[in-house]
């Protein structure tokens, strides 16, 4: 074989690759969402002279290259591998944590303008609430994220954004007696099994632990963990962070506490739809298997419950919340739960149309921080 | 558009290939020509008319001088080479500089006068270089004229250097442009290896440094630590130079693909003993641009020490501006203004005299704080950075995090460390004469080093949270 030969072998690999990956990536059937990152994927972009003289065109087709590439999540897992290979410990902000912990870094998220922002529009609602519904009836909690609460699984030497600082900001920019101490509870559990592995979400058995001690703050005798029934009812997910670095990464299992002594109950889901189990089965079916709790996201979730309870309460939050809130069915009549980045009413109108006794303001910490809707609070 | 994409590599670089080889010899150029639009179109369509009018305008001018010098109306030809220039350099000035201009005015006399506010054209500083070079060279008869307004066009729009260089003289590749079978199968397959080369030093070195740079930069400069923001230093040193002889790399190798060989841009400037040295090895088509077309015009060495250190100050002031219309940039081409006159008329001699490992440290050191200024924008940060690598914060010397990013990064810094020697160049050379010379072991070890990084990369495409694009001030 000559010179000639050798580099006429090379640049038929080369077109080889080049062309091969073209044609794979333009006949590829095309998805319109991805379950593994829980997104809806960019699609062919309209072409016109407007969005191609404005450079529109041009920026959504590049996404939408990216989106459709042929083998996506195993070129993400590639990369994944290369990093590690390569000893760093984290990819995509995403530490490569001990036990096998994902664990998001939320590097910025607390120094942003907006996360200061968030904290006054908090801190003027919680000083409107604590006045309307009394001393002790607004509570707002902040969960901070598992880079803060499992520390010590992290890489040796790493130290990302320290949550503790912005939590003593909002405590410290809250009305006395309004701020609940999710943290220092935490803290206290920290050997067990309280945040996913490949999740952003905290487990059921944080949000038990943190309940318990809400629930004593706020009168009623704490649930203990003998009044349940906890069942695992998967043992094969893997969350928002698995799909962000791919890859070898293990799997998940979830739990869900149910109460040896159940209250009949009806949740009522954006006004029209009436449900008599608060679990939503078929999203263990799914990639988004922490839907399960009420089926994900909605603007209003209703809650009734035949405890004769006197109290009902009224949550504003995010999905860390869809894991706690089974638990207030025990002490309240009525939970009802709106999620401000879908709710797009009046919160007061909604709020003054019924009667709560108790309002709880519930986020976890970087999705507070870098939540826009936060300022809807004021609506 | 920029090469380290998916989008050039498996949308654009295809169909380019496929409809250049397969039509006929004559119009190839045309095709290179309405591409190398297309290319620059990509994301700000408008500039493409900006381009075609300096083309048409320098390509006119070249016909007219080259016509007046043949009837010895020398005047004219003048005449017409003043207008060319002008008007390349009001461009310039116009797209790349009226805020600069406008906005020293305002802060320097205290008035307001209203900013233009216009988008800089990408790679706008390289084209009207190099059309420049062009009417320059048909004047001074280094060049012969181009009649064919295809192939000027081509030669300036030519999307393998239109972006990011390197700058390339149209007298470099006048008889190529021309040449009807320039393209070979050893230049395209030496193409490959190069473009390959280049992809890897921009998409799996550059971008992933780049990371540690970025990482420092956002931190409050009160805290750094002494290590931290000397790592943070290295970090974009080592960025700036794979990213842009990566680059370079790639521009060569796609060049060598259509058949066009343009002069090497960097050789290994990081090895260099002396500032002197650094400068006749880093982005050498900027600087053997500004010695032809200013440096020796004003004079060069040959008037004597005053007017020389006058024409390097000049130029390095220039090379400083031409990097973005930054006082930051100014700054920078007058610190190594200021060594090259230094190394010139005092410490050049005894720097000499070191023992080698302590003339590249010199180099150095003063490199790296070279791109501390060249990185920072802003004066102020500029300012904060050199003190925290100081010390004069009272950061400390170092902290968890200075090992955190050590350790996370060592692999990474050590490869970078030796892909800025002659190293890996000799290496592979050595490798490579271990096996018979066009025999199939080698044919094995070079499908594996293009198929290797090729892979790598794209899976580094596919998961693009950080590839930016170093030049858009250029």
């Amino acid at each position: 074989m000559g010179q000639k030969r050798q580099n006429q072998i090379i640049i038929f690999l080369f077109l080889v690759l080049i062309f091969g990956m073209a044609l794979a990536s333009i006949f590829a059937p095309k998805k319109e969402f991805s379950d593994r990152e829980n997104r809806s994927l960019a699609q062919m972009p309209q072409l016109s002279l407007e969005a191609y003289f404005s450079g529109e065109f041009a920026k959504d087709y590049e996404s939408y290259i990216t989106d459709q590439f042929v083998g996506r999540d195993r070129w993400i897992g590639l990369k994944t591998g290369a990093e590690r290979a390569m000893l760093k410990q984290e990819s995509n902000d995403i530490y490569f944590a001990a036990d096998g912990y994902l664990i998001e870094k939320h590097t910025g998220s607390f120094t942003e303008k907006r996360a200061e922002d968030n904290i006054s529009y908090l801190a003027g609602f919680m000083k409107e609430m604590k006045a309307r519904y009394g001393e002790g009836r607004a509570t707002a909690m902040i969960v901070p994220n598992a880079v803060e609460i499992l520390k010590d699984k992290l890489p040796p030497f790493a130290s990302p954004y320290d949550q503790s600082v912005y939590l003593k900001k909002i405590e410290e920019a809250l009305p006395e007696g309004t701020w609940f101490d999710s943290a220092a509870v935490l803290r206290e559990h920290t050997d067990e099994e309280i945040y996913y592995r490949t999740d952003h979400h905290w487990k059921t058995l944080a949000a038990y632990y943190v309940y318990a001690a809400w629930a004593k703050e706020k009168g009623f005798e704490p649930p203990s963990l003998s009044d349940y029934e906890v069942q695992t009812v998967t043992e094969e997910f893997q969350g928002t962070i698995e799909a962000k670095v791919g890859g070898d990464v293990g799997f998940d299992s979830i739990g869900i506490f149910k109460p040896k002594k159940e209250f009949p109950y009806l949740v009522e889901y954006n006004r029209n739809e009436m449900k008599t189990d608060i679990y939503e089965w078929s999203a263990l079916e799914t990639k988004d298997k922490y839907a399960l709790f009420f089926g994900g996201n909605h603007p209003i979730v209703e809650g009734t419950v035949k405890n004769g309870s006197g109290r009902r309460l009224l949550v504003i939050k995010d999905s860390y919340a869809n894991s706690f809130l089974p638990f207030a069915f025990r002490d309240f009549s009525q939970v009802d739960f709106v999620d401000l980045r879908y709710f797009n009413e009046s919160l007061r109108e909604y709020r003054e149309g019924r009667d709560y006794t108790d309002i709880l303001f519930l986020y976890n910490a970087s999705g507070f921080a870098e939540d826009p809707n936060v300022a809807k609070l004021k609506n | 558009m920029v090469f380290s994409s998916l989008l050039f590599m498996f949308r654009f670089l295809p169909v380019v290939l496929v409809l250049y080889f397969a039509a006929p010899r004559k119009v190839r150029n045309l095709i290179l020509f309405v591409f190398s639009l297309f290319f620059y179109a990509w994301g700000e369509p408008r500039y493409v008319f900006l381009m075609l009018f300096s083309i048409t305008m320098d390509y006119t001018m070249g016909r007219l001088i080259s016509k007046f010098k043949e009837q010895g109306k020398l005047k004219k030809a003048k005449f017409a080479l003043a207008f060319s220039v002008t008007v390349n350099l009001g461009i310039l000035a116009f797209f790349k500089y009226a805020d600069f201009i406008i906005g020293s005015i305002n802060g320097g006399l205290g008035v307001s006068l209203p900013m233009p506010g216009v988008p800089l054209p990408i790679g706008i500083s390289f084209f009207t270089f190099q059309t420049m070079s062009y009417t320059v060279d048909v004047y001074r008869g280094a060049t012969k004229v181009q009649r064919n307004w295809i192939n000027y066009g081509t030669y300036v729009s030519m999307f393998p250097q239109l972006i990011a260089g390197p700058i390339v003289q149209y007298k470099t590749i006048a008889e190529q442009m021309m040449q009807k079978n320039r393209e070979s199968v050893d230049d395209f397959a030496y193409g490959v290896q190069r473009f390959m080369a280049g992809v890897g030093k921009k998409v799996l070195l550059a971008n992933n440094i780049g990371v540690l740079c970025d990482t420092v930069m956002a931190m409050p400069m009160e805290n750094v630590p002494v290590a931290t923001a000397w790592l943070g230093a290295a970090a974009y040193t080592f960025q700036i130079y794979f990213d842009f002889s990566g680059y370079s790399d790639m521009a060569i190798g796609l060049g060598k693909m259509f058949g066009f060989h343009f002069l090497e841009n960097f050789e290994h400037p990081y090895v260099a003993k002396s500032i002197t040295e650094f400068w006749r090895r880093w982005h050498i088509s900027l600087s053997s641009w500004f010695r032809e077309y200013v440096y020796i015009p004003l004079g060069g060495n040959r008037r004597g020490m005053a007017k020389q250190v006058r024409n390097i100050f000049v130029v390095w002031m220039l090379t400083g501006i031409w990097h973005g219309a930054s006082w930051n940039y100014v700054l920078w081409g007058l610190y190594y203004g200021c060594f090259l006159i230094l190394e010139k008329f005092v410490i050049g001699k005894w720097v000499k005299k070191l023992p080698g490992i302590f003339q590249n440290l010199y180099t150095l050191l003063i490199v790296v704080f070279g791109w501390v200024i060249f990185k920072c924008e802003d004066l102020t940060l500029c300012g904060s950075y050199l003190k925290a690598m100081f010390g004069g914060y009272g950061a400390g010397m170092f902290n968890t995090e200075t090992i955190y990013l050590l350790y996370n990064y060592a692999v990474l810094l050590v490869i970078l460390v030796l892909g800025c020697t002659t190293l890996p160049k000799r290496w592979g050379e050595r490798l490579l004469t271990c096996f018979r010379e066009g025999g199939a072991v080698q044919m094995v070890l070079r499908c594996t080093f293009c198929a290797g990084i090729f892979v790598i990369s794209v899976a580094y495409l596919v998961d693009a949270t950080y590839n930016p694009f170093l030049y858009f001030r250029f």
